[in-house]
């Protein structure tokens, strides 16, 4: 009654309200982050955490490359510097490594020598002891007198002056191994990264900008490549980075979003204005799209941030929400706008929207929170316009006086009998369930990545320039504090080399063990260098080196270490080396420590750290292949646990609501017809199910009940109140909503498209031609008495 | 008459100002000819000798041999005395042979960033691309003749944590080095002297050989 008194302020109110929801969508701060879709499953998340939180994350890469066959490497290393100096500038920018002071290696190992005694195994011990004689003092100094006289002696002599007995040996075995750990083929070229054909550069840009940060990322990507343009013609540059993908599929979302909208906008409005023919049809439009805009406002309030994932559904939403319009529309057309016909039609819909309900609100028993906001969205926007369509819609609308000049009626004249027309759907049934046999999903959560052509294929050059591997996969040890972290690393090392060997484990363990494998390593050293060893290598070094002319200091600072080892106390400070490795390998977080150790993605590796990993708790890995196992093993069991709560949750709701036990199992019959068809057409086309498309076949559950209790409705009470034509519109423009998601790029939204079109599709079909067929044949009691 | 004094104190005031050129410009012209002569060369080939002054040895050490440098990138570095030891660098690798042990050791130069560096260094002094050391090395201009030339590492060269400083003296005709000093950090000091340096002429392959 206030709403028929005061139709003027209503509409005002509501046009208020759609403005400011469009002026604030302005505000609203958008993310694609998959985390959010991710289950809350420990592993997955604590893998996603560690990626999050790793050095990963805030690296790019800048990968050089001449085109000119003429140009020299020397003209790159030119090129590399300049560019490293320009992009160094910038706040966004916190660190650019684009060379490394090879003369410094040297200086610093030469430092680093000094932690020999800490470093070096009993096992290298014993073996030195059986070099200790006159023939290996003799054969190390003749190595030494060579190597003294070559080319760049004053590079090498300081080096072989600290290390006389070549202890350094597995030590700088070991640093090179690491810092070849990350699976990339780089050499070193006066101090710059260079491919090892001498045509590609690297420079590496740490940032304060998260991938996972897209206006961020956007920001630093179009800052690097800015500074790209300023390379000299023959010179090609490629970003590398996970910022690359975040901005790309940005951009991809944002314009399917776009054209989607677009597409669907049209499709309604030609829709409206070419069938209905009537101005007054357009509220329907407006009222799903102003419910969409409020509830988006309303969604940000609540979680502070909106997914591009539930944004992009929202035409979904739109279509399903039309539905209801169309209902009241066609019902006060056709029958007027009497209390009655709003009675008349208000149980189908209010079931068909309480089932739809039920299935987005079984998203909330999803561990996924990216499900939360989505079940928030689509359930805010369809009891919004439920309450618009059923409260304010019927007071702008008013019965059809003239004939219309489009007769708006659906007929179907479909000649088969009742039983033909069951068998005809039970074979097909039967035949697409058959298909669903060899359906397989698909939980890779790169599928999903649509970064485009251009940047797969600057990545694809890349792995190509700097060695084609697989990216290893990492073993994290974590512990409350840092010599915590270290003791655990070293066990985990010992234990990895017994169970796979040492070529395939890389172990910051193998620089820098912990402090008591350094101490236990210190006191063999000791022990080892007796009085009476020392002295009998200092005589023999005398002997020995005279042929030579060794003068008496020749080895003094190695003879200083034998008699003065350095404490256990820290970590080597000031070496450069030392810091890019250790940044490499070790994260010091404010509470908690992790050291990372890497090894090949193969799956019998995992299984072997696997069980590993279980004797130290806090440890876990992180592999691509492992990752998408976890999230594997944690949304299968989930998503089986969703979807029988969404079917119970429907079934109960249309059982309840109906209170008829031949009417809730013929409502059914599109909710079946749906599924087969999904699980059959997606079998059929070759591809495989994946977690939007479950989804959207959770959605299309809700979606199609509504026609199967709509034309129960229609079967069992015959009202006049266009139900046919109205499930056929609803169809259609859920359709177009759905169908509109087939046009996007992005794979997600493509997915989704293809899962809600066949299932609408054969809903509708199924509940038109189905179900009345089958109530015909399903008599009952009541019907006889009919 | 005054005038004439003012004029010819003038005239002569200036005379050493006109006649003095900016030293930088001088050096670059220099290195600039050297550069382009140089880059005329494709191919050394000369013996040498060498004196080493090490704190690691109680005498000073004389070595002998040829030296074999094929651009780009070839670079054969043969002893005769007082030990035959070989080195050739071919592109990417490097070989290193002695008498001694009779065995040949071969590594990837990028495989070995240390060595890397010493070898990048002699290369640059031996091949005489100089202009291009300008940002490695403080250039100065010791004499004009013979001419001879200085180089002190800069604070970024990779060179600053061993070399003093390098000292190049050309021959009469600055055809090519007659010498090349170098003095490192801790006092040991090596002179090494070309005699009888061949530009352009075909270098037999035995020279690469490294063992030979």
């Amino acid at each position: 009654m206030f709403v028929q008194r005061h139709k003027k302020l209503v509409l005002g109110l509501l046009a208020l309200l759609m403005l400011v929801s469009l002026f604030s969508l302005k505000f609203i701060k958008y993310n694609n982050n998959i985390e959010a879709m991710l289950p809350a499953d420990s592993q997955v998340q604590q893998a996603m955490r560690f990626l999050r939180e790793s050095n990963f994350s805030d690296k790019l890469v800048i990968s050089l490359k001449l085109n000119e066959p003429d140009r020299t490497t020397e003209e790159l290393i030119s090129a590399t510097d300049q560019l490293a100096n320009a992009i160094a500038g910038s706040a966004l920018v916190n660190q650019v490594i684009g060379s490394i002071s090879s003369a410094d290696f040297i200086q610093e190992m030469i430092f680093f020598l000094q932690y020999s005694p800490q470093l070096t195994s009993p096992e290298s011990l014993a073996k030195l002891d059986s070099q200790l004689t006159a023939a290996g003092i003799k054969e190390r100094l003749s190595f030494i007198y060579r190597q003294s006289l070559s080319l760049g002696s004053a590079f090498s002599v300081p080096f072989l002056q600290a290390d006389p007995l070549n202890l350094s040996s597995s030590i700088l075995t070991n640093i090179q191994k690491l810092s070849q750990a990350s699976g990339y083929n780089v050499t070193l070229n006066r101090g710059h990264f260079i491919s090892p054909d001498g045509r590609s550069a690297m420079i590496i840009v740490k940032t304060s900008v998260l991938l996972t940060e897209g206006f961020g990322s956007r920001k630093i990507v179009n800052y690097l490549q800015e500074k790209l343009k300023t390379l000299p013609n023959y010179i090609n540059a490629d970003i590398i980075a996970g910022h690359m993908h975040t901005v790309k599929n940005e951009d991809l979302i944002k314009s399917d979003i776009r054209l989607t909208s677009i597409i669907a906008a049209l499709g309604f409005i030609l829709l409206f204005l070419f069938i209905f023919r009537d101005w007054r049809a357009m509220i329907i439009f407006l009222m799903p799209l102003g419910a969409v805009l409020i509830t988006t406002g309303v969604t940000f309030l609540v979680f502070k941030s909106l997914s591009y994932f539930v944004i992009g559904l929202s035409t979904v939403i739109a279509g399903i929400t039309i539905d209801y319009g169309i209902y009241v529309y066609l019902a006060v057309r056709k029958a007027g706008n009497h209390p009655q016909t709003i009675r008349n039609i208000r149980p189908p819909m209010i079931c068909g929207a309480l089932t739809t309900i039920s299935v987005f609100v079984v998203f909330f028993f999803s561990s996924v929170k990216g499900y939360h906001q989505l079940a928030f969205f689509s359930n805010f926007t369809i009891l919004l316009c439920l309450g618009f369509v059923l409260f304010i819609l019927p007071h702008f609308i008013y019965q059809e006086t003239k004939p219309p000049k489009v007769k708006l009626a659906v007929k179907y004249n479909f000649k088969l009998p009742d039983g033909l027309n069951l068998i005809l759907w039970l074979s097909l049934i039967i035949f697409m369930l058959s298909t669903t046999a060899h359906l397989k999903f698909n939980n890779d959560i790169t599928q999903f990545d649509a970064a485009g052509p251009q940047v797969a294929k600057s990545e694809e050059e890349f792995q190509h320039t700097w060695g084609n591997q697989e990216l290893p996969a990492i073993f994290v040890v974590t512990a409350p504090t840092l010599e915590q972290a270290y003791e655990i690393n070293a066990q985990v090392y010992a234990d990895a080399l017994l169970a796979v060997g040492p070529e395939n484990f890389r172990s910051f363990a193998q620089i820098w063990p912990g402090r008591k494998q350094r101490q236990a390593n210190l006191d063999a050293w000791i022990k080892f260098w007796t009085p009476e060893k020392k002295r009998k290598f200092r005589d023999l070094l005398a002997q020995q080196g005279k042929q030579f002319d060794f003068s008496q200091s020749a080895f003094s600072p190695f003879d200083r270490q034998l008699d003065r080892p350095l404490s256990l106390d820290q970590d080597p400070q000031n070496l450069a080396f030392f810091k890019q490795l250790k940044d490499q390998f070790v994260l010091e977080k404010k509470e908690e420590c992790q050291i990372l150790s890497f090894f090949p993605d193969q799956e019998k590796l995992i299984t072997q750290f696997s069980k590993i990993q279980l004797n130290y708790p806090g440890s876990f890995l992180v592999s691509r292949k492992n990752f998408s196992r976890q999230i594997s093993e944690a949304l299968s069991g989930e998503f089986f646990y969703l979807v029988i709560l969404a079917l119970l949750a429907t079934l109960g709701l249309m059982a309840i609501l109906l209170k008829n036990f031949r009417l809730t199992v013929l409502a059914v019959i599109p909710v079946v017809t749906s599924l087969a068809f999904i699980g059959g057409i997606t079998g059929l086309t070759g591809l495989s199910l994946n977690i939007p498309s479950v989804i959207a076949a959770m959605v299309i559950i809700g979606i199609v009940s509504d026609y199967g209790i709509f034309m129960v409705y229609y079967c069992k009470y015959k009202y006049q109140t266009g139900t046919i034509t109205a499930v056929t519109l609803a169809a259609v423009t859920t359709l177009i909503g759905a169908g509109v998601l087939l046009f996007a790029q992005h794979p997600v939204l493509f997915s989704i498209g293809l899962t809600l079109v066949s299932g609408v599709l054969s809903g509708y079909l199924s509940s038109l031609l189905v179900i009345p067929a089958a109530y015909r044949l399903w008599k009952v009691k009541e019907d006889v008495q009919d | 008459m005054k005038r004439l004094f003012f004029l010819l104190i003038f005239i002569l005031g200036t005379q050493p100002l006109c006649a003095e050129t900016n030293p930088q410009a001088e050096l670059d012209l220099i290195l600039t000819g050297l550069q382009e002569r140089m880059s005329l060369v494709k191919t050394i080939q000369t013996d040498f000798v060498q004196e080493k002054t090490l704190s690691l040895f109680n005498q000073k050490v004389h070595l002998k041999g040829k030296i074999f440098i094929q651009k780009p990138g070839m670079l054969a570095w043969k002893v005769s005395s007082p030990m035959r030891y070989a080195l050739v660098i071919n592109g990417t690798d490097i070989s290193q042979w002695d008498q001694d042990t009779d065995q040949i050791q071969s590594v990837a130069l990028a495989r070995n960033p240390s060595f890397q560096v010493a070898i990048q260094q002699m290369q640059n002094w031996f091949s005489g691309s100089y202009k291009s050391m300008q940002g490695e090395y403080y250039i100065n201009l010791i004499s004009q003749q013979p001419l001879t030339l200085e180089f002190i590492p800069q604070e970024k060269s990779a060179a600053r944590n061993f070399i003093h400083k390098v000292t190049v003296i050309f021959q009469a005709d600055q055809e090519y080095i007659n010498e090349i000093s170098i003095l490192e950090k801790n006092g040991d000091s090596t002179l090494l002297k070309f005699i009888d340096a061949k530009l352009n002429q075909e270098i037999p392959a035995k020279a690469w050989e490294v063992k030979s």
